[in-house]
């Protein structure tokens, strides 16, 4: 991927200042006694993908959850732009835009119906910004379909339109690639780094770990809902606490003992099945 | 055949009626998902509120109009005030009902029991073609009002950021809030577009029957509510050919078999397509799959 500088290019929506957009301060959730993220720091500055990956239930959608205002943390901060964030209604906003496992699309909506309803309020060119948008990613001949009728991949690129539509200044991406086939992976690759490169920070949470290497600037793992290791994609996964997590073999012992502390699926490196994302 | 174009004609009219208020209650339980049984008694306060300014101003139409932006700001009222806080599909049926005796209480007391005969604003002696009759100048209006106005709302949904936005927080308030949607602000606006609908539809009503008072909207809501449950409540497609069917089922009934088994074949009807057709005849349209 190529090199950016630092200083991006304005996004359209307004210019790209240098320094952090999203900043989460030592963001604690329990819910009743279980914590499940505990003194949790993560930065994403403009123009930045950062990765957020950990073994199943390392606390990786909790954080998203609470950054995106569906959680309360209780303790700690998340701060868009300096400024707190507050209830979801604010999102978009505030120039935050995230996807859902699951897509959460709206079936009964044509492929354009639902991208244009992504489109801030007030902006006058909603449809011409939605076709645009279906362009920019391969879709317009499928603008006026019934959104339900396409395969899995087409309905996540639609989802992925819907939040770009909105030119956001922060991306939540959750598990984007989840579901999707290698082809279509490398293509979402581009379109993220693409994104980036306009000045979008790039928070995603995701299990398929070679896409996460090739995409991510900077990763952070999650394990038991703490902070165990954050750096360059290729610097963490040399990181023997990281294998360990993953794999649960104890730093420097013998490949594949004990390897039963964890369920299988955290590692997945070729995504989840491809009707997993039917919801 | 002369009879029987007789009371189709004037089934098809009854028809559309119900079809609109039955297009009320769908459009409240798509955004809401709440049956609103208070349907038919806040458009009687709206039927009120266009009798009084009729007689003030002289104008049918003046009263027409002002029965349905009463109609309107009574909609927003109600989910504002009083519906946002029902937090289950039952809360928001108990609240409607206690909202009924309320409202039909008040309106004894404010406007008295007596029945105020509201005349049509056009002749409804019907048109006699070769000796048959074959529906009035009223029927025409009612027709043409109502299926422009459901025309007009299909425009509205289907064609407009904002019809889009009540779709989209109908369908996913939850993902629509994530994009921005004001959501509740959407609710109301659906509550208050449905209980303009249904003022309309009660005004349209009126000049068919006794005359207005507070209870009468009652039989109106229940035919209603057959129709939405007989088209498909997520359906407003359902609610134009259940309310035609309906309306055309009972004037037909009504002429040849007598009044007395009308309500019958209605509840017979109800039946059937609840035993063969559960979802409705057009349900499954739009049906949510999320």
């Amino acid at each position: 991927m190529s090199l950016r500088s630092p200083t991006a290019g304005p996004t359209a929506e307004g210019p790209a200042e240098t320094g952090p957009r999203l900043v989460v301060r030592g963001l604690t959730v329990r819910f009743g006694g279980l914590t499940a993220v505990e003194d949790v720091d993560l930065d994403v500055a403009g123009g930045e993908v950062v990765a957020l990956i950990g073994p199943n239930g390392a606390g990786k959608t909790t954080v998203f959850n609470a950054v995106c205002g569906l959680v309360r943390p209780t303790r700690g901060t998340v701060t868009v732009d300096g400024r707190p964030l507050g209830p979801t209604a604010g999102l978009a906003g505030r120039g935050v835009a995230r996807t859902l496992q699951g897509l959460g699309l709206f079936p009964g909506l044509s492929v354009r119906e639902n991208v244009v309803v992504g489109v801030p309020r007030g902006a006058r060119d909603a449809d011409a910004r939605a076709d645009a948008q279906l362009a920019a990613l391969g879709l317009t001949a499928r603008a006026a379909q019934p959104v339900g009728a396409l395969p899995y991949a087409e309905r996540a690129t639609v989802a992925l339109a819907r939040a770009l539509v909105a030119r956001p200044r922060l991306l939540l991406l959750d598990e984007p690639a989840g579901g999707l086939g290698h082809g279509d992976v490398a293509a979402l690759g581009d379109v993220i780094r693409g994104v980036a490169a306009e000045g979008t920070g790039v928070l995603l949470v995701e299990h398929h770990v070679d896409f996460v290497m090739s995409v991510s600037d900077r990763v952070v793992v999650l394990d038991f809902g703490r902070v165990i290791a954050t750096g360059a994609p290729q610097d963490v996964r040399r990181d023997p606490r990281v294998e360990e997590a993953y794999l649960g073999i104890p730093a420097g012992a013998v490949p594949h003992a004990g390897r039963d502390r964890r369920a299988p699926g955290g590692t997945g490196g070729v995504g989840r099945p491809a009707g997993g994302g039917a919801r | 055949m002369d009879r029987f174009v007789f009371l189709v004609g004037g089934g098809v009219a009854r028809g559309t009626v119900l079809a609109l208020f039955a297009l009320s209650l769908v459009l409240i339980w798509r955004a809401a998902r709440i049956v609103n049984f208070a349907a038919g008694a806040m458009a009687v306060v709206a039927a009120y509120v266009a009798v009084g300014v009729a007689q003030a101003t002289g104008g049918w139409w003046w009263g027409a109009l002002a029965g349905v932006v009463a109609g309107g700001l009574l909609g927003a009222a109600v989910e504002r005030g009083l519906m946002r806080y029902a937090t289950t599909p039952l809360g928001g049926v108990i609240l409607a009902i206690g909202l009924v005796m309320v409202l039909q209480s008040a309106l004894g007391i404010v406007a008295g029991p007596q029945h105020v005969p509201v005349a049509p604003p056009v002749s409804d002696q019907p048109w006699s073609l070769g000796g048959v009759p074959v529906g009035s100048p009223y029927d025409v209006l009612v027709v043409a009002v109502a299926l422009g106005l459901m025309l007009g709302l299909r425009l509205l949904f289907t064609r407009t950021t904002l019809g889009l936005r009540l779709r989209a927080s109908a369908f996913a308030p939850e993902v629509s809030r994530l994009l921005g949607v004001r959501v509740a602000r959407m609710r109301t606006v659906a509550w208050a577009l449905a209980s303009a609908v249904a003022a309309l539809a009660a005004l349209l009503l009126l000049p068919t029957e006794l005359g207005l008072n507070p209870h009468a909207t009652d039989v109106l809501f229940v035919l209603a509510f057959t129709v939405a449950v007989v088209g498909g409540l997520d359906s407003p497609g359902g609610a134009l050919v259940g309310g035609i069917g309906v309306g055309v089922l009972m004037s037909l009934v009504t002429g040849y078999l007598g009044a007395g088994v009308t309500p019958i074949a209605v509840l017979a009807l109800l039946v059937v397509v609840l035993l063969v057709r559960p979802q409705g005849l057009v349900a499954g349209v739009e049906a949510r799959r999320a």
